[in-house]
């Protein structure tokens, strides 16, 4: 085969090409240390490493999310540890005041720490951990608790923030990060206060902790999807209301295919209404004639559920009726008030009704409570609240108890203590568990991360001691085609000739 | 026979030994000339003459020049051409789509992702107006990035458009370039290839770079005029005329489309009838692998963040009681060019709907229901996946193109390597050869010369007897 010159010259730069290109890309390797450096290089990997790459971005979000569950569980442990101390010291206090031992000096030494409690219960129901409150339920950029002079403590969060938030935790998993004040500090039985400065000492108790649903003619209506679902009337308990919603929503779905399901959350005393169907749905609270959007707790705001598993929870709870109740001077009847004090009924006479209102039935003013006293001794002109159970109010109280010198209320009372106990030994019972599924969390996600590292580094990082001894080749090669190109050059007839 | 026809012999013998030596200083002046194809001197044996002993030799003539030409090779390397310049264009194409698609300088995957974990931050602190901020930061950032890739993206495809007129400019000048050569060769005459050789190898290499850019048929006719047609049929040059190409704008997409050009000046759309060459890759490149290719799936997805996005977040309620307010700017049709956030949530972060009940505008449900995105099977360009797996998608798939059309590129690049040294052993300089070849004109004319010497010397001994 004749070998022209050009076509000589030509595969020498070709090859000098192909080889400098190859030393190229494995000096950019090494340098880089990684195997593959473009989609080109291998199109799979690469696409497993953006992939990858992602998921870590993913799974370090989560730790920071589960960091900050862990942080604010450290936080209220600590908390609950100190409000357990504290309250364990009020009720040393309320034990030697029911003694009715102490003299006036000792009353107000107590009554000085009765209120350095309350007022250390407010500081650490405003703690704050970076610039979160941490009591603030969802609202936690203002401090949920305000001490009043007369050492009365309001919560200031409304009423829809009041729940904890939640944040991702794991992938498609929530966690409640934060407790609110409401769940700390507060419980949702129904209690009644009876004013340590009554003149009555006899026993003051009420026939239910929770407060029932009466449908009647004017709340038994939703709509949806602009057509009327009527409930039917009756008193119910918030499990038996929430299975009759469901119950009549199902009516309409037709049999054999999926329909409604409906909760009712005893903790939070919300109803949740989930849309199992395959159509989307608009439950309208904001028409006029939903009559129940209000009892189930709902704003008037239409909502739209999506089809297979779209939700609709009450917006308000629904159990935050509380009753006031003020005795006539001779003691036998007494008027009521639902809004605090601003308005009142007429006499009501003591134990004659069925009902807190004197009603023989359940309705939706008296939502089922009725008011029991032991005896009529003394009850004239006492007073008494009947609402959710509140540490910051028994507190209240046992500093008036210790002011009036009312250890008889001390001496009765000292289980509401207890049950203040009780709020924070539940809590204190959920934070562990929570920390412990976070340790958990933490375990698996940096599992997960690490994992994910490797799998990453097996795919797209180089073998450093490969590359090096590939470069040593190549280096070799682009010498010796550099030596035999000298030697081809030698060799013409050109030199031959000179 | 006569002295003096010695001379007459090594006179002849001279002219062409020096003859072959110049066509020889010419192959070697041509040793790296492109598309050169080496010469020799036909050498004969000049016309017997009689004499009284019978025919004896008369010296030496060139009947012409030996042109090696193999035409079955040339066309084939034409041919070969069209397949290696389509891929060589579609690898520098793909690459610049890779480069701009790549993750490591995009960043395109890690920004959605960072986008969807502000919500998380943002759900961890939903009125805390530094997340609000931060995640207005990373919305403002992934839209920046997804309009980046798609203005970078539609530039090339602007450019490739420019590139399709450049092409079809170089077409028309070859094309005219060829019956100009077609003129000259056919004037000159069929049997004079030694004169024409020139232009031949001229014409040779612009069919060869005709044929790079789109397939073309040829064929010689016997005068040696080039006649060269489109491969459906329209002629391109036929001996002395040449027809052009034209572009013409398509008024459904704005670019360019090709016609060919009658005489009368109408024009035939032949767009779809060019198969293969950089032309073709470059119509390919513009208008599928990135017109319905990548800047669509980067439209999709601009679309499907958007779309998501902002129906969770119009359901939603801002710190300001707000609702139905979109945290993208709402836009019809192109989602990648025009992706920004609402001017609410821009001037005023309270807008961003975190809580899902105006009665809990402090919640963070709504923003737990957007981050929720980053994990949800959602429908992205007709196919359900999410939007990490569509991304690592695009990128494989950019990938695998740059890989496929380098490998073919290479392929294609050996088989012209062969072909290309298959021609150069036929048509190819060889400078030692050339050394020899002159060497042997050289010691050929010496003794030529040395011929004339002995008749000289001769007709002094006959000169001497006479005195």
């Amino acid at each position: 085969m004749r070998i022209a010159d050009r076509f000589k010259y030509d595969l020498f730069m070709h090859q000098f090409s192909t080889v400098k290109g190859n030393l190229d890309r494995v000096q950019e390797q090494i340098a880089k240390q990684k195997r593959v450096l473009r989609p080109s290089d291998d199109p799979v990997a690469y696409s497993i490493s953006v992939d990858l790459r992602a998921e870590s971005v993913l799974y370090e979000q989560l730790e920071r999310n589960i960091l900050r569950v862990t942080t604010f569980g450290r936080v209220y442990d600590t908390t609950f540890s100190t409000m357990k101390d504290l309250l364990t010291a009020a009720k040393g206090i309320a034990i030697n005041h029911a003694t009715g031992s102490m003299d006036s000096a000792l009353r107000e030494n107590a009554t000085n720490q009765v209120e350095s409690i309350i007022e250390q219960l407010v500081s650490l129901g405003n703690t704050v951990v970076g610039d979160t409150y941490v009591f603030g339920g969802k609202r936690s950029n203002v401090a949920p608790f305000r001490l009043n002079p007369d050492y009365s403590v309001d919560f200031n969060v409304p009423e829809g923030s009041e729940g904890g938030n939640e944040i991702f935790v794991d992938r498609g998993d929530t966690a409640q990060y934060n407790i609110s004040g409401r769940e700390a500090f507060y419980d949702r039985s129904k209690t009644v206060y009876a004013n340590p400065m009554n003149g009555y000492t006899g026993e003051v108790s009420l026939n239910t902790t929770d407060l029932a649903f009466v449908v009647d003619a004017t709340n038994n209506t939703i709509y949806r999807n602009g057509t009327a679902i009527t409930l039917t009337q009756g008193t119910y308990t918030g499990a038996t209301l929430a299975s009759e919603i469901q119950t009549r929503l199902n009516d309409v779905v037709p049999p054999g295919q999926v329909g409604y399901v409906v909760a009712y959350d005893a903790s939070t005393r919300r109803f949740t209404i989930a849309n199992n169907t395959i159509n989307d749905v608009t439950l309208d609270w904001s028409d006029p004639g939903s009559t129940a959007g209000q009892m189930l707790g709902f704003n008037s705001f239409n909502s739209t559920l999506s089809a297979n598993g779209g939700r609709d929870t009450s917006d308000m709870d629904t159990g935050k009726t509380s009753f006031s109740v003020e005795m006539s001077a001779d003691g036998f009847s007494y008027n009521y008030s639902v809004d605090g004090g601003t308005t009142w009924s007429g006499p009501v006479a003591v134990n004659g009704g069925t009902y807190i209102d004197g009603s023989t039935v359940a309705n939706t003013t008296n939502r089922g409570v009725r008011i029991n006293f032991s005896s009529t001794e003394n009850l004239g002109s006492s007073t008494f609240d009947i609402k959710d159970y509140s540490i910051f109010d028994m507190l209240k109280n046992l500093k008036v108890a210790l002011e009036q010198d009312n250890s008889a209320w001390s001496s009765g009372n000292m289980a509401k203590i207890d049950d203040g106990l009780d709020i924070i030994r539940r809590n204190t019972a959920y934070v562990g568990t929570n920390l412990q599924t976070m340790d958990s969390l933490t375990e698996a996600n940096n599992a997960r991360q690490d994992r994910t590292a490797k799998i990453i580094s097996e795919t797209m990082d180089a073998d450093l001691a490969q590359l090096a001894t590939e470069y040593n080749n190549l280096s070799t090669v682009y010498q010796s085609l550099m030596y035999s190109f000298t030697k081809i050059q030698e060799l013409g007839l050109l030199n031959f000739l000179k | 026979m006569s002295i003096a026809s010695i001379l007459n012999i090594a006179r002849s013998a001279m002219f062409a030994q020096q003859a072959s030596i110049q066509i020889s200083s010419n192959n070697i002046a041509n040793v790296n000339t492109k598309g050169y194809c080496r010469l020799d001197p036909d050498l004969r044996e000049a016309p017997l003459i009689p004499t009284d002993y019978g025919l004896l030799g008369n010296g030496v003539e060139i009947a012409g020049f030996i042109r090696y030409f193999d035409k079955f090779l040339e066309t084939s390397i034409a041919q070969r051409n069209t397949d290696l310049q389509e891929q060589k264009t579609s690898v520098t194409y793909f690459e610049r789509i890779e480069s701009i698609l790549n993750e490591d300088s995009s960043r395109l995957a890690t920004n959605v992702t960072e986008f969807f974990n502000s919500w998380q931050e943002l759900s961890a602190d939903p009125s805390n107006l530094a997340r609000r901020t931060s995640l207005v930061a990373k919305g403002e950032n992934l839209a920046r990035t997804i309009r980046n890739i798609y203005s970078e993206l539609n530039g090339l495809q602007r450019e490739l458009d420019q590139q399709v007129q450049g092409e079809v400019d170089e077409i028309n000048r070859i094309t005219a370039s060829i019956a100009d050569l077609n003129e000259k060769i056919i004037s000159l005459g069929s049997a004079s290839q030694g004169e024409a050789s020139d232009y031949l190898n001229q014409r040779a290499e612009l069919l060869k770079e005709l044929s790079g850019k789109m397939k073309v048929v040829s064929f010689e006719d016997q005068a040696g005029g080039l006649t060269v047609l489109t491969e459906n049929g329209r002629t391109l040059v036929d001996r002395t005329n040449s027809w052009k190409l034209r572009t013409q704008q398509d008024p459904a997409t704005g670019f360019r489309n090709i016609a060919w050009e009658d005489g009368a000046g109408n024009l035939s759309d032949m767009t779809g009838a060019i198969s293969s060459g950089r032309l073709k890759a470059l119509l390919d490149m513009r208008d599928q692998h990135l017109g319905n290719g990548f800047i669509a799936d980067i439209n999709n997805l601009a679309q499907t963040i958007i779309t998501e996005v902002n129906s969770r977040h119009m359901e939603g309620y801002g710190l300001n009681g707000s609702t139905n307010v979109a945290f993208f700017a709402q836009t019809t049709s192109d989602f990648a060019r025009d992706m920004n956030l609402s001017i609410e949530v821009k001037t005023d972060v309270q807008y961003i709907a975190v809580a899902s009940s105006l009665g809990d505008f402090s919640g963070n449900d709504n923003a737990l229901r957007i981050a929720s995105l980053i994990d949800a099977d959602l429908m992205i360009g007709g196919q359900s996946t999410r939007f990490s797996t569509y991304i690592s998608t695009v990128m494989s798939n950019i990938g695998d193109l740059t890989k496929n059309a380098q490998d073919l590129s290479d392929h294609q690049e050996s088989a012209m390597t062969v072909m290309e040294q298959q021609r150069e052993s036929r048509s190819g300089v060889s400078i030692d050869e050339e050394l020899t070849k002159l060497m042997k004109y050289q010691y050929a004319y010496q003794a030529a010369a040395r011929l004339i010497s002995v008749a000289d010397e001769m007709f002094q001994e006959i000169l001497q007897v006479g005195r």
